[in-house]
Order: structure tokens, then C-alpha cells, then sequence
């Protein structure tokens, strides 16, 4: 196996770990730093998968891309996370609305619950 | 020769980084462990220097490689006591007397 | 030898991968900015290994120091003020809905994986052309031909980018209480002081090498300005200079600047060429090196502005006296438009 390949598969399981935790994940730190991850993942499988001219390195037109994209890359941590802070101090934590600590619960609790309308609570209308 | 005494020196180096790193897994506290850290990948970090600038290579390469040991251990320095001002601040208590390892 | 070539290799792809998972697991703050920062590092090592030294440069500097010390400031300004430095939220969502994003993802990255190692490698025909054409540019390292010469358009684009952020980071409220206080109250560590004035000159001096050795070795504008807003930080963190309020005017226009110049290069250069940004034959290496020089000291601005967060003291500025600190231009804007939607649907 080349040390090309090598770096592909670590991409694809970087990108691939990133993604799972973004999605997994509820704060909102986490969901930043997995967009990152993914960032890089697709990074190193620009460059893996780049031809490269022997003795002289890599392809110049992807490594400009990748680049490119480092700084964009943190460019957007820098508004995301700003943005995550923003949504802490006035929301009182880093979660989106419907995953902060107890909404889950009220919400797990009450769907086993019928009350007297008939209707099952939903998350815009308690009971 | 020169190779030789070049090879020595960084296997000295990696010897000095691996024992750093055993000490920041098993001592018990956030001192300790800076201690072992600070004052192992110092040493590490001159003998590593000292192995590459036995390497053949121009002397411009050897003089970069000397400021780079003297930008990492001041850097390494002025890191160790900020963590370890900031640890005291919080008031992390440093463990005295006889200690087992985590594990 | 290759063998022991090929375990280095296979030893940097798995720690890469390893920090990666054990970055998204833990349920640390600091530990996951900590690993954060060793996988930047980790990475650069790999773009070594992958023959591209600009990248590994930009990486370290950016990748792995600015974006990792801004994961440390927002873990940070977490812990401080509303004590989160831990995630104590419910963690993944539950059941099969966990398990079908992850096998999707698996299956995704198992294609991504077949993709690349499966169809052969056709000859480098984009870096033919670049370095038979590399000539005409004036300049020897070929990443830098083709960021500020033959792709000039998307760096032009990506510093606007970066322009944008910068605003949208100024209009948020991050929570930070520092106003801009007087710096002889923040100098309270010698041994960073010393630092201080010691590492500062040497990175100077070593940003301007990285921003010129970019026309003939590995280097850049990039490098050199995320050295630059390295020494803005230490500058600021140890006291030594008065904390510069988010939105100063100076700041705005050093932001801005190499933006404006880029897009006055391009037009300026259309008379003799017919297109933006068509450097004339032969004249592209003074052309570049001034929009280079220009940009590094812009995008060092915009780089430090991202990490700093110094709003304006409200006795500053009259405008915004009566107004609450912890209020955002923005935030109050989207609450008045909603009382307002709500006032006109009741109305109805």
C-alpha cells in the first residue's frame, strides 16, 4: 500500500469521524470542531489523492486549493464559535433550543403521557 | 564517526521525550507532571539539536537549527510556569508525601 | 529503509485518526481544543510527508495555532461565565437514529476511500502546465504562482471572505467584559513580559522572511500574517499594549486595506491586459509582492480581530450610551422585528 493510500483512508476516516460526531453530538462546540475535522479529512484527500511529480513534490494546483481552504476554514471556526458563545450567553448554554440539558426529559417524560384533550404534548405545546 | 555520534545523540533525544511522556501519564498531579515534562523535552529538545547539527548540512541550516532550540526551550519555559501559575490560581493543591501512581 | 518510511506513515495516519475520535468523544472542553491542536500538528507532519511544505507551514501556523488558540478562548470564555467547561448535555441522540448516521457516514467514507485508491492516477497535466507557464509570473515556487498569479481571482475572493468574517465576528456579542483598560493593569507576569520582548522582534523578522522567501521557497502571505497575529496576541496578552477595542477605526481600515488594493490592482491592471487581474508579461513579480506585503499586514489585522474581543466601553463612545452591554446591534434588531410581526399579526 502506498503512503498516498495510506493518507487517503486517514482522510476518509477523519472526514468520516467528523461528520458522526457533528451530527452526534449536541453542543455546540463539538458540531464547530467536527466541521473542522471534516475540513481537514477533505484536505488530505485533495493532497493524497493529488499526482504528484517525482522529486518535486506535490501538485501545486491542489495544495493552493488546500490552502485556500485552511484559512476559510478558520475564518468560519472564528464565527461559528463566536456564534455558539453568542447563542450561550443569551439562551444560558451551547445548545440549540431543543437540546438543552432538561428539554430532552420533559420531552421524554411527557410522550408516554396523554392528558385530558387527548393530545400528545409536543415541544411548542407544553402541558 | 560523526554519524554515529549523530545517531546516539537522537536516540538520546527520543529516550528524553518518551521518558517525559510516561511521566505526564503517571504522575498524580498537574505540578509534577509539568515538571517532568518541561525539564524532559528540554533536554530532549538539545539533544535532538545536537544529533541533526552533526548531520551533514550547510552551517546556515545548523545556525536555524540553534535559534529554533533556543525559541523552543524559552517558549517551553515561560508555557510551564504560566500553567503552572494558572493551576495555583485555581486552587489546585499539589500532592505531598507518598503517592501511588493512577493506575 | 522503506519500511521503516512506510511505518512513519502508517503511524501518522492512525494517530490522525485516533485524535480525531478521541477529540469527539471526550466530554472536556480543554481536552478536546488540547487534541485539537496536536491533530494540527500531527496533520502538518503529514503534509510533509505528502511533498507540500506551504501547506504544512500554513497549517501549523493557522490550522494548528490560530484556530486551536481560538478553540481555547471559547473554551475559555465558557468556563468563566457560564461555568460549561464540561458537556453535561444529553451527548448523542439516541437509539437507531445514532446508529444510521453512523453507518451512513461509514458507508460515505468507504466510497470517498474507493474512489481515490481505486481509479489510477492520471499524469500531473495541471502541474505541467503550471510550472511551463510558471515563467510568465515571475515568481519560482509554484504554490505562490498559482495563488496570486494563475488563481489571483479565488485569493481575492478568499480575503473577502475573511473581510466578512471579521464584521460578522465584530457584530456579535461573544460575552467578553474586558473593555479597553489601561495596560498597566494587565502587565502582571514578568516572565511573559520577557517572553515578550524577546519573541517579538525574532517574529517580525521572521513573518517578513516568510512573506518574501513565498516567491522562491515554501512561504506566503498567509504564514507570515498568522506569525503576525501570533505577535499581536502575546503583544496584548502580556500587557504590553493597550487592548485595541473591537472596530477601532485604525483596525477597520488595516482590515480592509488589502482587500482594496487587491481589487484596485485588478482593475488597474485592465487597460493594458483587457482582463481583472491579468498581470502584463514580466511585471507580475513587483505586482505581487506589493499586494503580498499589503495583504499579510490585512490579514494579520483580521486574523487578531477574530481572537480579540474588546467591545467598546460604553462611556467611549456617546452613540452608545443608555444602550445595555450586554445587548448586540443585531440581537435587538431581530427582537424589534419580531414585536413588530407579532403587533401586526395581532392586529389582524
Amino acid at each position: 500500500m502506498t503512503p498516498e493510500a495510506l493518507y487517503v483512508i486517514a482522510g476518509a476516516g477523519v472526514f468520516m469521524t467528523g461528520l458522526a460526531g457533528t451530527l452526534g453530538r449536541a453542543h455546540l462546540f463539538w458540531k464547530v470542531l467536527g466541521v473542522n475535522f471534516m475540513g481537514s479529512g477533505i484536505f488530505l484527500l485533495l493532497l493524497a489523492g493529488a499526482p504528484r511529480i517525482p522529486g518535486e513534490g506535490a501538485d501545486p494546483v491542489p495544495q493552493a486549493m488546500v490552502l485556500t481552504g485552511i484559512v476559510v476554514a478558520t475564518a468560519a471556526t472564528a464565527l461559528g464559535l463566536g456564534m455558539a458563545l453568542r447563542v450561550a450567553v443569551r439562551s444560558g448554554g451551547p445548545y440549540l433550543s431543543e437540546d438543552m440539558p432538561g428539554a430532552r426529559k420533559k420531552r421524554t417524560e411527557s410522550v408516554g403521557s396523554r392528558d385530558d384533550h387527548g393530545e400528545t404534548p409536543t415541544p411548542g405545546n407544553p402541558s | 564517526m560523526t554519524s554515529v555520534l549523530s545517531v546516539v545523540f537522537l536516540t538520546a533525544g527520543a529516550f528524553f521525550f518518551v521518558a517525559g511522556t510516561i511521566g505526564l501519564l503517571r504522575f498524580p498531579d498537574v505540578y509534577c507532571r509539568l515538571h517532568a515534562l518541561t525539564k524532559a523535552d528540554n533536554l530532549g529538545v538539545g539533544m535532538l539539536v545536537v544529533g541533526l547539527m552533526l548531520q551533514p548540512a550547510p552551517w546556515a541550516a545548523r545556525l536555524q537549527l540553534v535559534l529554533t532550540w533556543f525559541l523552543v526551550v524559552v517558549a517551553a519555559a515561560t508555557v510551564c510556569h504560566l500553567l503552572a501559575r494558572s493551576a495555583l490560581r485555581q486552587g489546585i493543591e499539589p500532592v505531598l508525601g507518598d503517592w501511588r501512581s493512577r493506575d | 529503509m522503506t519500511q521503516l518510511v512506510w511505518a512513519l506513515d502508517a503511524s501518522v495516519a492512525v494517530l490522525l485518526v485516533t485524535l480525531v475520535a478521541r477529540a469527539m468523544l471526550t466530554r472536556d472542553l480543554f481536552e478536546a481544543s488540547v487534541l485539537f491542536i496536536a491533530f494540527g500538528l500531527t496533520l502538518s507532519l503529514a503534509w510533509v510527508r505528502l511533498g507540500a511544505p506551504d501547506v504544512a507551514l500554513a497549517e501549523a501556523a493557522l490550522g494548528a495555532g490560530v484556530t486551536g488558540a481560538l478553540f481555547l478562548n471559547a473554551f475559555q470564555r465558557l468556563a468563566r461565565t457560564q461555568r460549561h467547561g464540561v458537556d453535561e448535555g444529553p451527548g448523542s441522540r439516541p437509539g437507531p437514529l445514532r446508529l444510521l448516521s453512523i453507518g451512513a457516514t461509514a458507508v460515505l467514507a468507504s466510497a470517498l476511500i474507493a474512489i481515490f485508491v481505486g481509479v489510477p492516477v492520471r499524469e500531473a497535466i495541471l502541474a505541467e502546465a503550471v510550472n511551463e507557464n510558471l515563467g510568465r509570473t515571475g515568481v519560482s515556487n509554484p504554490v505562490t504562482g498559482v495563488l496570486l498569479g494563475f488563481r489571483a481571482y479565488d485569493t481575492l475572493f478568499e480575503v473577502c471572505a475573511l473581510v466578512v468574517a471579521m464584521v460578522a465576528v465584530w457584530s456579535l456579542d461573544r460575552g467578553s467584559r474586558t473593555f479597553a483598560r489601561d495596560p498597566e493593569e494587565l502587565r502582571e507576569d514578568p516572565v511573559l513580559e520577557a517572553l515578550t520582548r524577546l519573541v517579538v522582534p525574532v517574529a517580525g523578522v521572521t513573518a517578513v522572511y516568510l512573506v518574501w522567501s513565498g516567491s522562491h521557497a515554501a512561504g506566503g502571505a498567509f504564514q507570515g500574517a498568522a506569525l503576525l497575529a501570533g505577535v499581536g496576541v502575546l503583544l496584548t496578552a502580556s500587557g504590553l499594549i493597550r487592548p485595541i477595542t473591537s472596530g477601532a477605526p485604525a483596525v477597520r481600515v488595516l482590515g480592509v486595506m488589502g482587500l482594496a488594493l487587491f481589487v484596485v490592482v485588478g482593475v488597474a491592471v485592465m487597460p493594458w491586459t483587457g482582463a481583472f487581474l491579468a498581470y502584463p508579461e514580466g511585471q507580475g513579480y513587483p505586482i505581487m509582492i506589493l499586494v503580498e506585503g499589503v495583504l499579510t499586514l490585512s490579514i494579520a489585522v483580521i486574523l487578531l480581530e477574530l481572537f480579540i474581543d474588546v467591545p467598546a466601553a460604553p462611556e467611549a463612545d456617546p452613540r452608545l450610551a443608555g444602550v445595555d452591554p450586554t445587548g448586540d446591534p443585531l440581537g435587538r434588531t431581530l427582537t424589534l422585528a419580531g414585536d413588530l410581526i407579532r403587533q401586526t399579526e395581532e392586529d389582524e
